[in-house]
């Protein structure tokens, strides 16, 4: 679909991939977190360290092109979706519940538990569509992603190279 | 009769009136953004710029805001604003533009006539959002600002309420 939120997978791959940079072992840090989800989705979340020291989540990145098929029909969506959390969300116990909805059709939620350099987690979402791609619409479906546990690592990007955000992702 | 225009040949009158004209002929397509409402009084924004070919101007944006009885079933009070880059360019013969867009995610359809500062057309669009707008969905409800004629003003104050957020960036 020609849509804003799959526009933005190939600056969205080419951003994860920018960040896509082994790093050795660390205890938990600020950076982004790229993780996999077990049916193969892809997402990062952002870790910042607060003035308090704090760390904190601030922003989330998730690649859904696994199909999510919508109730009531056949219609499937696989939509890409930025969003930053403001305020961000504090991890505390190295633990953070994150829900995002965009207050309209975009809704994503997840908890994650940091372990060093590690984190692992799981994500549920779900979206609002037109029950057809084509035509006049007349009807709302609901599109609903069932629980996927993830994996995630920290990544870092290659000291002083500029790292292009895509700002355009983010809502 | 002044005299100068007494002894004015045919070809130069043309000519004469020509310049005269030609202020008008481009305040009928100015650059800049046409604010106004449609008539159920939804408000709907077009951005105006010079396209690739010289002499030609085109739509660059078009924003359309949702008011909170849009969306079916009645109960739902959803609010916001959608917007897209549909960069139709505006006859300048007929000074009318096409403006048209679909996803699985946002539907409008429309055209605008520009005449002076003023332009005047006709849109209809849709949206399908959840039917709660905070914390987790379980549903979703589908929204229509329905054809309505609409006139909009070059430099009037935006109506468009961003404090309702926007259902995606506007691009």
């Amino acid at each position: 679909m020609t849509t804003f939120r799959n526009n933005m997978r190939a600056a969205a791959g080419l951003f994860i991939a920018s960040l896509a940079v082994a790093t050795p072992a660390a205890a938990q840090e600020a950076g982004t977190y790229n993780g996999t989800m077990k049916n193969g989705d892809t997402f990062q979340l952002t870790v910042t360290k607060a003035t308090s020291g704090a760390l904190e989540v601030t922003a989330g990145l998730f690649d859904f092109s696994v199909a999510i098929k919508c109730k009531s029909n056949s219609t499937t969506v696989g939509p890409v979706v930025g969003f930053t959390l403001s305020p961000p969300v504090v991890i505390a116990d190295n633990k953070a519940t994150i829900s995002f909805n965009n207050g309209a059709d975009d809704y994503v939620a997840t908890k994650i538990e940091f372990s060093g350099s590690k984190a692992s987690g799981d994500v549920t979402a779900a979206f609002a569509a037109f029950a057809a791609y084509t035509g006049h619409p007349t009807k709302a479906v609901y599109c609903p992603q069932v629980k996927e546990d993830f994996t995630a690592v920290l990544a870092k990007a290659v000291r002083g190279a500029a790292v292009p955000v895509p700002k355009l992702l983010f809502y | 009769m002044h005299p100068m225009l007494r002894t004015l040949s045919v070809p130069a009158a043309a000519a004469f009136a020509a310049a005269l004209l030609s202020p008008t002929q481009a305040a009928a397509q100015e650059a800049g953004t046409y604010n106004g409402t449609l008539a159920n009084g939804y408000p709907i924004s077009l951005t105006v710029a010079p396209a690739a070919t010289k002499g030609e101007f085109q739509v660059t944006q078009t924003i359309i805001e949702y008011k909170s009885d849009a969306c079916t079933p009645g109960k739902t009070t959803w609010t916001g604003y959608v917007g897209f880059g549909p960069n139709a360019v505006i006859s300048n013969s007929s000074k009318k533009v096409t403006l048209s867009y679909s996803s699985i995610e946002f539907y409008f359809s429309g055209y605008a006539k520009f005449n002076g500062a003023t332009a005047t057309g006709a849109a209809v669009s849709y949206v399908p959002v959840f039917a709660a707008a905070k914390g987790a969905p379980t549903s979703s409800v589908f929204c229509a600002a329905k054809l309505q004629k609409f006139t909009a003003k070059l430099g009037a104050p935006s109506p468009i309420d961003t404090s309702h957020g926007a259902k995606h960036a506007i691009y």
